[in-house]
């Protein structure tokens, strides 16, 4: 059975190669080091991804789509071959009232027999009637791969400040898009969101709705 | 199916799993509740959502604020074409003018604007 190690081998090593296998985890489980003919001492490589923040599917006015999971990679070398418990996160609740956050994505984790990698979930969007000459929307706002877009009103008038949401990382972890009735053009915010990876945040506004879960990739 | 964990009486996180892998690990946790995540309560019964909003008058009070700053917006965009009287819809603008100015005293205001 390949592993990490003979992947990437170490300084002085011999030869090695060949690909990589992986476990995909979209619930929750169990990696079973044994199961996979692995031993104390090799190494293991996570790719993981925390729930996705729920949408405000409130219509009004100023809309944040929910963020995406965090994402976090790391790599592990086995203390035990114990069976590993993987949590994964789920997508945050939607809401559909003026002014509060959707629900906050879950945290997906990875911990046991010497591994040990948490991503927390993405915050809740927005939507709101309550920043009507303050504190709008701005663009520009979302410039993080997980950051929700923005869309919503600015205070001299109706008029389109949407900016789009963070791609995530490799796609998963994207921001939830963001539509406002108040804006004729959401359009530009509301691109990255529809592709619904895992861990992406769920839209807020018109068409919102819950955040994606995360997942886990494991590589050994 | 979803799962909420509980610590201390709060939700503390919300996973996607089975029940069978609910029973094999550690922790309290009770099935997930559409409509309520993490940071609620939870009483050994039931949850609560902690969440509060703005009340229904409140948010009237923002709706109506709003569209006159709309109003304005609209009342500023278009004086200066209200005092060409060269200006092809010069009387249409003098008709919508007094409409956004009567618009927060007739039954249409806030939800139905009037409109150029």
């Amino acid at each position: 059975m390949s592993n990490f190690s003979t992947f990437f081998p170490v300084p002085g090593g011999g030869g090695g190669g060949g690909i990589l296998n992986e476990e995909v985890f979209t619930t929750s489980g169990s990696f079973d080091p044994a199961a996979k003919g692995l031993s104390i001492g090799d190494k293991v490589s996570l790719f993981i991804c925390g729930g996705g923040g729920g949408g405000n599917t409130y219509k009004y006015n100023q809309a944040t789509g929910g963020s995406g999971g965090l994402v976090k990679q790391g790599t592990f070398t086995l203390t035990s071959t114990s069976a590993i418990p993987v949590n994964i996160g789920a997508g945050g609740t939607t809401v559909s009232q003026n002014g509060l956050f959707g629900g906050v994505g879950g945290l997906t984790s990875v911990s046991g027999s010497g591994v040990s990698l948490a991503a927390s979930g993405g915050n809740g969007g927005w939507s709101t009637y309550t920043v009507s000459n303050s504190g709008n929307a701005s663009p520009g706002m979302s410039v993080g791969p997980h950051w929700g877009a923005t869309a919503g009103y600015s205070g001299s008038g109706y008029q389109s400040v949407a900016s789009s949401a963070g791609p995530g990382v490799n796609g998963y972890g994207a921001g939830g898009f963001a539509k406002s009735t108040a804006v004729a053009n959401g359009s530009g915010a509301i691109s990255i969101g529809t592709y619904a990876m895992q861990g992406t945040g769920g839209g807020s506004g018109t068409g919102g709705g819950v955040g994606m879960p995360g997942i886990v990739k494991i590589y050994y | 199916m979803g799962y909420f964990k509980i610590e201390n009486g709060i939700v503390v996180n919300a996973i996607v799993a089975s029940a069978e892998f609910i029973n094999t690990i550690e922790g309290t946790y009770i099935e997930s509740q559409e409509g309520f995540g993490i940071g609620d309560t939870y009483d050994g019964t039931s949850l609560t959502k902690i969440n509060t909003g703005p009340t229904e008058e409140e948010i009237a009070i923002e709706i109506k604020e709003q569209a006159k700053d709309w109003r304005n917006f609209e009342l500023e965009k278009t004086d200066s074409r209200s005092a060409a009287s060269d200006d092809p819809q010069h009387d249409t603008i003098i008709v919508y003018r007094q409409a956004l100015r009567d618009w927060p005293s007739t039954s249409d205001f806030p939800d139905t604007k009037p409109t150029l």
